[in-house]
């Protein structure tokens, strides 16, 4: 009985040219009754064959094989714009208030037990950012979040992305300068104004070497990129009035004409307060996990309909579990949570899947079940995000990293 | 405490033969090519001059037939006794041009028991807690400085983070020392003309960053303090470099000792650290004996122990090859057996720990 899908998958193995590569996984087929392929496209009773860690090809109107994983609903693996699985300790250089040209590639511990928690969760693909202590923290980088326990063989290219925060964090712990400072904590702001002020400091001195060469500092040229838009930044607000800064900064760029900003809010909770910020300079947020006991981040409020009220508005929302993967915080119970607030189905698997994939300029590889992808899945035992579902299984670039039992 | 144990020093160094030449026979003398059955070893001038069984004695030659094993001294790897608030200079994170040897301390009380646990040469490595903390050095306990700059000590481990200055990060740290790396001067220009590198990291992915850069650069040298380096091996072998394995007790994380086996396994060179400031230095063959008992080559344990050690060490210490100071330990036993005493303990040809009465 087993031969027919044998026969097919070798067939397949012999026609792709890629070069085998023996650390991906074997071939696999997997059976779901419903088949999500992306938000909106829903196929029953198909197979799905891995070859090589990508999906071969999705077969709708089959029946099981004897021996293939078969389970009720199949998704994308999910993607978390706001992983955070990272140790606080050295993940950012905290010597300067504005750091643009290191990477938390150079800080990630993929020995951490997180990491595969986090992966049987079913989010197969997660952006690390580097901490809040500092204004600009430096570039961040996607990765899968299993395989190798090497950086290069987890990290997924895409749009280039710089993280900083607005708001209290950056200005916690330091302290203003008496007598003569001894170390960087008596330099650095310590409100919200002098934070605000590093990030305007940063591009306008970056947009003057323009005019005037010799003001040349190191990083200028990865902050004119960001004006240009080549870079995205990533700003951490969780309130309005840190999301209203975030804004006023990139209208102020392009009123002064030095540049737009390709901006996206992190952690923005209190996005639905006023909204209209985003809508008219077409910025997308990432959601903080919702609270458990209403307030977040620097007192921030997300009522549940917090999604529902921003697309309505036509914003783009992924939303993000900050690394949490016990039942109650896990990604797919933030997709779970905001279907509660208002959100269809389609709605909320785009929220943890195409929509955070297009965030970091991934979508070509994760987000959707399709050939030629990745071949990251989620498997339940029932319609996805629902309370009375688990997930069961999860398959990451082909390697079954959840056993379905 | 000082001033008792010259005294004590001279009277043990009463029996070298000063000017003629000696001749120790042993029951199995431990040579650079492996054991010989009553082997003898000739000593001139506080050098080998000889190893090999039957040699003949020389006209001025002096014989005195020991029972037990003859070997090569043990070499501890990164140790700070006798430095005594001297092992980091902490006003700067890269002290690329401060050199260890300038605060190795001969008559600090500590040397005695390293001589008695057969340590003949010992590793002096900064304390952690700067990026760079300067240059290893080699000294004899109690003796004399062998290698004055053996590597330069670059910590990749949170250990380099001082609270308030610069680097405060991975990335920033590596940033650091590639900026060095691109314009040497100092400590980094001897590295570029060869140099080998002391890496200090403490976890795995620290370590990968360590190999990294040192692969990226072409760096010699050797992986310091990664307890379970042995999942690292492929990347370890492929970059060249060697490996000083921490203490491993009795009650240590039985992944360390099996760390150790899969580094034995890719042949990769390997030594042990002491930490004798805070456990005594009998524990280094404790060490070795616990990464056989795990699987590790008796003879690749032998050798993280002497030579292998010397090699890691950058210093002719370790081995009783020809040309090497005659530094030798008479244990009672084959020395990977724990019960086995010290004896007897020569530097440069010098008796200076053991009874005299043989």
């Amino acid at each position: 009985m087993i031969t027919p899908v044998f026969l097919i998958s070798s067939m397949l193995l012999a026609l792709s040219s890629t070069t085998a590569d023996v650390s991906k996984g074997k071939d696999l087929v997997v059976h779901a009754e419903y088949l999500h392929l992306a938000p909106g496209e829903l196929v029953r009773n198909a197979l799905i064959q891995i070859s090589d860690g990508k999906i071969a090809a999705v077969l709708p109107g089959r029946s099981a094989p004897v021996g293939a994983i078969s389970v009720h609903s199949v998704m994308a693996g999910m993607v978390d714009a706001s992983a955070r699985t990272i140790p606080s300790n050295g993940a950012v250089e905290q010597s300067q208030e504005v750091i643009v040209n290191l990477s938390v590639t150079d800080a990630l511990d993929l020995f951490n037990p997180a990491w595969d928690r986090l992966a049987r969760s079913g989010v197969t693909t997660a952006l690390i950012a580097p901490p809040d202590y500092n204004v600009i923290g430096g570039f961040t980088v996607v990765v899968k979040t299993s395989g190798a326990k090497r950086v290069d063989s987890r990290v997924v290219s895409g749009t280039p992305i710089l993280r900083g925060a607005i708001g209290d964090i950056p200005s916690q712990g330091n302290s203003p300068a008496f007598g003569s400072p001894r170390d960087y904590f008596a330099r650095r702001p310590t409100t919200r104004m002098g934070v605000e002020w590093e990030w305007r400091k940063a591009f306008f001195d970056a947009a003057q070497v323009e005019r005037y060469p010799e003001m040349d500092f190191e990083g200028a040229d990865v902050l004119r990129a960001c004006l240009a838009g080549d870079v995205r930044i990533f700003i951490q607000a969780w309130t309005t009035a840190d999301i209203r800064t975030a804004i006023y900064l990139d209208e102020e760029m392009q009123a002064e004409g030095y540049g737009d900003l390709d901006l996206v809010i992190d952690a923005g909770a209190e996005a639905w307060k006023e909204p209209d910020f985003l809508v008219r300079t077409g910025t997308p947020v990432v959601l903080p996990p919702f609270p458990a006991t209403g307030r977040l981040g620097e007192q921030a409020f997300m009522p549940w309909d917090t999604g529902r009220k921003l697309i309505d508005l036509g914003v783009l929302v992924a939303l993000s579990a900050h690394g949490e993967t016990g039942l109650n915080g896990r990604l797919s119970t933030q997709a779970g949570y905001a279907i509660r607030g208002g959100l269809t189905f389609d709605e909320a698997l785009a929220c943890v899947t195409t929509n955070p994939a297009s965030l970091l300029g991934v979508e070509e590889r994760v987000g959707s079940v399709k050939a030629g992808m990745d071949a990251d899945l989620v498997l339940w035992n029932g319609a996805p995000f629902s309370a009375t579902s688990n997930i069961v299984g999860v398959v990451a670039s082909g390697e079954v990293v959840l056993a379905p039992r | 405490m000082n001033i008792l144990v010259a005294p004590i020093l001279g009277a043990l160094c009463a029996v070298s033969v000063d000017g003629g030449s000696l001749v120790l026979q042993a029951d199995v003398v431990h040579g650079p090519e492996g054991p010989i059955e009553n082997g003898r070893i000739l000593i001139r001038d506080g050098k080998v001059a000889a190893v090999g069984e039957g040699l003949e004695l020389p006209d001025d030659g002096h014989l005195i037939e020991l029972e037990g094993h003859l070997s090569a001294g043990l070499v501890a790897m990164g140790d700070q006794t006798g430095l005594k608030g001297e092992e980091l200079d902490s006003t700067r994170q890269v002290m690329d041009g401060a050199d260890l040897a300038f605060g190795y301390d001969k008559t600090a009380k500590g040397w005695q028991a390293f001589l008695e646990a057969g340590v003949t040469a010992v590793l002096l490595t900064p304390k952690p807690g700067a990026l760079v903390g300067g240059r290893t050095a080699v000294i004899k306990p109690a003796g004399a400085v062998v290698q004055r700059r053996a590597h330069l000590h670059v910590c990749f481990s949170t250990a380099a983070f001082k609270r308030g200055v610069a680097p405060a990060s991975y990335p920033g740290a590596i940033s650091m020392l590639e900026e060095r790396m691109a314009a040497p001067v100092g400590g980094f220009a001897l590295v570029s003309k060869g140099l080998g590198v002391l890496l200090a990291a403490k976890t795995r992915s620290e370590a990968l960053r360590a190999v990294a850069f040192a692969q990226r650069h072409g760096l010699t040298g050797a992986l310091s303090g990664v307890a379970r380096a042995g999942d690292l091996a492929d990347e370890i072998h492929a970059a060249g470099l060697g490996v000083i394995l921490p203490p491993i007790a009795t009650a240590a994380d039985p992944r360390v000792a099996a760390s150790a086996v899969a580094l034995g396994k890719k042949k990769i060179p390997l030594s042990f650290s002491l930490g004798a400031a805070s456990r005594s230095p009998h524990s280094l063959r404790l060490s070795a004996v616990r990464c056989i008992q795990a699987g590790l080559d008796r003879d690749a344990a032998w050798k993280a122990l002497t030579s292998g050690a010397g090699e890691i060490a950058n210093a002719p210490v370790g081995s009783l090859t020809v040309g090497h100071d005659a530094d030798l330990v008479l244990w009672s036993g084959d020395p990977l057996d724990l019960a086995s005493r010290v004896e007897r303990v020569w530097i440069e040809g010098k008796q200076v720990h053991g009874d005299d009465d043989q």
